[in-house]
């Protein structure tokens, strides 16, 4: 174990403050500059979604790069790697210290880019134009995952001036461009810029907390599977009322198809699938009624241990259809219909295996003998995390201390990252923190998306606290 | 009162009439290309501008065809807005002549997919006989009908031959005629008829026309299927919290047997209509892709004319491309249902609404709204007037058998018409063919069949008439 080092402001004792206190003060001097440099990177609508202006996405990586040396870090770039269609992924931004010798290198991770803001409408303020209220920053990015982002650069501000070139940690800041669809090319990337990526500790800041007074570890996450479904019954579009009754329609093959996805009670009803156990933590029906909005008098779908149903069985979602509006709709007979399914898969099943077992499901025997395409949209594969060792032990204690003492749930996360699966591949060594600066109010990927201020101000000084602490004490062992 | 070009057709019978109209043709084509040229959609979304030039653009055709007194009428919808100009011609009866009514409707539907049509929909283009664009056959071609009946026979009569006419070319018939019951309540002595021509059907086969005996009704109405008071995150809850689009996917699915027979108790079905219509003939008529079956059971004519149907036309969901990994508080779709003839329209809506509303899947929150609805229709297939129309199609078809076929589409006003008439005959007549695609893509006029029909109108127009004064 390196001894701690003078003139370092280790963990000791100054002028009668712990060290928790005197990083907590040095970050509140920089939490009002964040804050700022947060709503200007929300302002930027960096929808990575391809139907959206990709330029967007572009000046969010420019932004980043010049606020990441804004901390004091020189080497930043702005890369890319590439899709497997051979186009260019988005920008992602990578900045680098290297290590001191004998200290760790902690990888940084958050994504710049977001999800699409759904109708403008539903919005109670603009989606981009960030908007405080109760306590909250509402606005599309704010939580996922622009306030990741500006999390590391707090703890940086706070922590590099501070640090002399033998003084803390390596530390790598890599900011994607394209997790909201799926990474397609951080296969690709991850190929090409192994070495400037290699790290001891990896921390993800894209996940959850328990609530705004409990902070998480993220421990499972499930896999991901989108495949688009095409159905086609006729050649062109015809009167509804001339061939209604005897000649199906897409639309009506395409319900009929999709409604045999489900049992009765909301069940996935594909053959094949895998469903785990999930950690015994208590949850009630009142809380996720509540976080989810289910409206009242609607009950829930599934069956078994509600975290159960959210976190390690599968789940299926049609998320886009293609087909006439209401206000457009005519009285014809539809030929083809698409349909986008978004699924979830358990820890612990290949997301191909789950995607052939859906197409098989799809394919066998459609209705009235539709033709039904599937084509194999995103893959994501799952995560199951091991919650051993001291850099948990360093996380656990820094979580706790920001948390004014509170206890780290490990929880599982019925979301995807699917490239936390492709890390843990390509450093089998390094050790996995998924941590969060959102909260179950949050509505990540919903309207009035939000992040709560309070959370975020105790992810930043726990991020802080877990630096500084990998830096000093040999946490990593 | 004999004067130069107005006896051409005295003495010489269909050999001349079928000249004059032959001559009238080339005209007739004109006026479709710019009547198709108007993009006189009625659905409210679109500018309702167009809809309003497609009139003035049939009054001064009326005018120019011989007709004097012409004019624009509307009535109120029942939400209190006005409803679409209607284009109103006509002529008095001399003594002891009948009056008919001509009725077309000059507003279309929605092209849909612009970029599947294979020419603009609005751009009229020949190919192979046929006549391609938006309102081509549905129903401009029924107001050139008319148009082509009105040159020919107009000049030849004086102000005692002939028939008492009206001309009603409607402009809001695509979407459901909301104002028509107050027009006709308003207008009823202006036109008030003895028969009613209605050129808005189908015929049977392009060698083969028809007098359609029955339309079924229709109720639409939008389904509302409610969850969540937001979107969430569907990875977060996806598996526990209940999504709207699961909640619709599975409420619509209730509304079909696995065969495809319409599963909504309390819907009736008529009798089995006596034409045969092959099952080969639909799926091609339709554009089947090969190996897709057909859904429901029994007589194929049965199950597009006399037999309820329920078609989903639209649904409001995230598209495909800007789609996101989101649980959808709330689904919105258009759900259309055909009514069989002797199917009371409301007592279809309390159909409806039962099966829909009652234990809807996960206890989502179900409305149905914006309720509209048409009352089916069936003829009563005898009298004179029949008799002529079915002699005069005969003719215009050389000799073809007229097949007394159903209609599974639905026109609202004929049965308000037929209600508001009781004594007039009422005969729905076609320009268009099977294949003709009506609100579809690649819309389209068989042009030979067109001109028989105006063939067939213009026969049955003289033979109706009182003959010439200065030939007897």
């Amino acid at each position: 174990m390196p001894p701690a080092r003078r003139g370092a402001p280790g963990l000791g004792n100054v002028r009668g403050m712990t060290d928790v206190d005197v990083l907590r003060s040095a970050l509140d001097q920089h939490l009002p500059g964040v804050r700022v440099d947060l709503e200007a990177l929300v302002r930027i609508p960096s929808v990575s979604s391809r139907a959206f202006d990709q330029t967007h996405v572009q000046a969010s990586a420019e932004k980043v790069e010049a606020l990441l040396r804004s901390t004091g870090l020189t080497d930043v770039q702005v890369l890319h790697g590439s899709r497997p269609d051979g186009t260019d992924g988005a920008p992602a931004v990578v900045a680098r210290r290297p290590a001191p010798a004998g200290r760790p290198t902690v990888l940084l991770y958050a994504h710049h880019d977001v999800q699409p803001p759904g109708e403008e409408s539903d919005w109670a303020s603009p989606a981009f134009e960030p908007t405080e209220r109760d306590g909250r920053l509402f606005g599309r990015g704010t939580a996922d995952d622009k306030a990741g982002v500006m999390a590391h650069v707090a703890a940086l501000r706070t922590l590099l001036p501070t640090w002399g070139p033998d003084d803390g940690v390596g530390v790598v800041v890599f900011v994607e461009g394209e997790e909201e669809s799926g990474s397609p090319s951080f296969t690709d990337f991850l190929g090409r810029y192994r070495d400037l990526l290699r790290a001891d500790v990896i921390v993800v800041a894209d996940s959850d907390n328990w609530d705004v007074d409990t902070p998480s570890l993220t421990t499972t996450l499930r896999g991901l599977v989108e495949a688009d479904v095409e159905v086609s019954t006729l050649r062109s579009a015809v009167h509804s009322g001339m061939y209604g009754g005897v000649v199906p329609d897409a639309m009506m093959a395409t319900v009929t198809l999709l409604s045999r996805l489900w049992d009765a009670d909301g069940s996935l009803a594909v053959p094949g699938l895998v469903r785990t156990a999930a950690a015994p933590i208590p949850y009630d029906e009142d809380r996720l009624r509540s976080e989810a909005g289910v409206l009242d008098g609607v009950g829930l779908v599934g069956t078994g241990a509600l975290l159960e149903r959210m976190w390690t069985a599968p789940a299926l979602t049609v998320t886009g259809v293609d087909a006439p509006s209401v206000a457009r709709a005519s009285n014809t007979l539809q030929p083809v219909v698409r349909a986008k399914l978004s699924m979830r898969v358990a820890p612990g099943q290949d997301p191909q295996e789950a995607y052939e077992a859906l197409e098989r499901h799809l394919t066998t025997h459609p209705p009235f003998a539709a033709r039904v395409q599937v084509t194999r949209m995103e893959l994501g594969k799952a995560f199951a995390g091991d919650v051993e060792g001291p850099v948990y032990d360093a996380a656990r204690w820094a979580l706790s201390q920001a948390w004014d003492g509170a206890e780290v749930v490990h929880q599982g996360i019925g979301g995807s990252i699917p490239f936390i699966a492709d890390f843990v591949e390509a450093f089998p060594d390094a050790t996995v923190l998924v941590t969060g600066v959102e909260d179950p109010h949050t509505q990540a990927h919903g309207y009035d998306e939000s992040l709560h201020l309070g959370v975020f101000a105790r992810a930043c000084l726990a991020e802080t606290l877990l630096l500084q602490r990998l830096g000093t004490d040999g946490a990593t062992g | 009162m004999a004067t130069t070009g107005q006896g051409t057709l005295d003495g010489q019978g269909d050999a001349a009439i079928r000249a004059a109209v032959e001559a009238q043709m080339p005209r007739a084509r004109t006026d479709l290309d710019d009547l198709v040229r108007i993009p006189s959609v009625s659905a409210a979304a679109f500018d309702q501008q167009h809809v309003q030039d497609g009139a003035d653009a049939v009054e001064a055709l009326l005018r120019d065809a011989g007709l004097v007194d012409v004019r624009q009428v509307s009535g109120t919808r029942p939400d209190g807005r006005p409803g679409a100009p209607a284009v109103v011609a006509r002529r008095p009866a001399p003594t002891g002549a009948p009056t008919v009514m001509l009725y077309a409707h000059q507003d279309v539907q929605p092209p849909g997919d612009e970029n599947a049509w294979t020419t603009g929909p609005f751009d009229p283009v020949e190919r192979d006989g046929r006549l391609y664009g938006r309102g081509a056959a549905d129903d401009k071609g029924g107001v050139v009908a008319h148009l082509v009946t009105l040159r020919t026979l107009l000049p030849t009569w004086g102000p005692d031959d002939g028939v008492g006419l009206v001309v009603l070319v409607e402009g809001e018939e695509e979407i459901g005629s909301p104002s028509f019951s107050d027009l006709l309540a308003r207008h009823r002595d202006l036109l008030a008829a003895d028969a009613l021509v209605v050129a808005d059907s189908t015929n049977w086969a392009l060698d083969v026309p028809s007098l359609n005996v029955s339309l079924r009704g229709l109720v639409m109405a939008d389904l509302q299927v409610a969850t969540l008071d937001h979107g969430v995150h569907s990875g977060s809850y996806g598996g526990a919290a209940p999504d709207a689009m699961t909640a619709t996917v599975q409420l619509l699915g209730r509304l079909w047997d696995a065969d495809g027979t319409v599963a909504v108790p309390g819907l009736v079905t008529a009798d089995d209509p006596s034409v045969d219509y092959p099952a080969e003939v639909i799926a091609r008529q339709a554009g089947l892709l090969e190996g897709v079956r057909l859904m429901g059971t029994g007589a194929v004519a049965a199950r597009v004319w006399a037999r309820p149907s329920v078609t989903v036309t639209g649904m409001d969901v995230p598209p495909v491309a800007r789609a996101s990994n989101t649980l959808l508080p709330s689904v919105r779709t258009r759900i259309t249902v055909r009514l069989a003839p002797g199917q009371d329209p409301v007592a279809a809506v309390a159909a409806l609404r039962a099966h829909l509303l009652t234990d809807p899947p996960f206890g989502a929150h179900v409305r149905l709204d914006g309720v509209e609805t048409a009352t089916p229709f069936a003829a009563r297939t005898r009298g004179p007037v029949w008799t002529a129309a079915a002699t005069a199609l005969s003719d215009a078809w050389d000799g073809s058998d007229v097949v007394q076929q159903g209609m599974g589409g639905s026109v609202p006003m004929v049965a308000q018409l037929a209600q508001a008439y009781p004594r007039a005959e009422v005969l729905l007549t076609a320009v268009k063919d099977p294949d003709a695609r009506a609100h579809g893509v690649d819309e389209s006029v068989p042009l030979e069949m067109l001109a028989r029909a105006c063939l067939a109108e213009t026969l049955l127009l003289s033979r109706l008439a009182r003959r010439p004064s200065h030939s007897t």
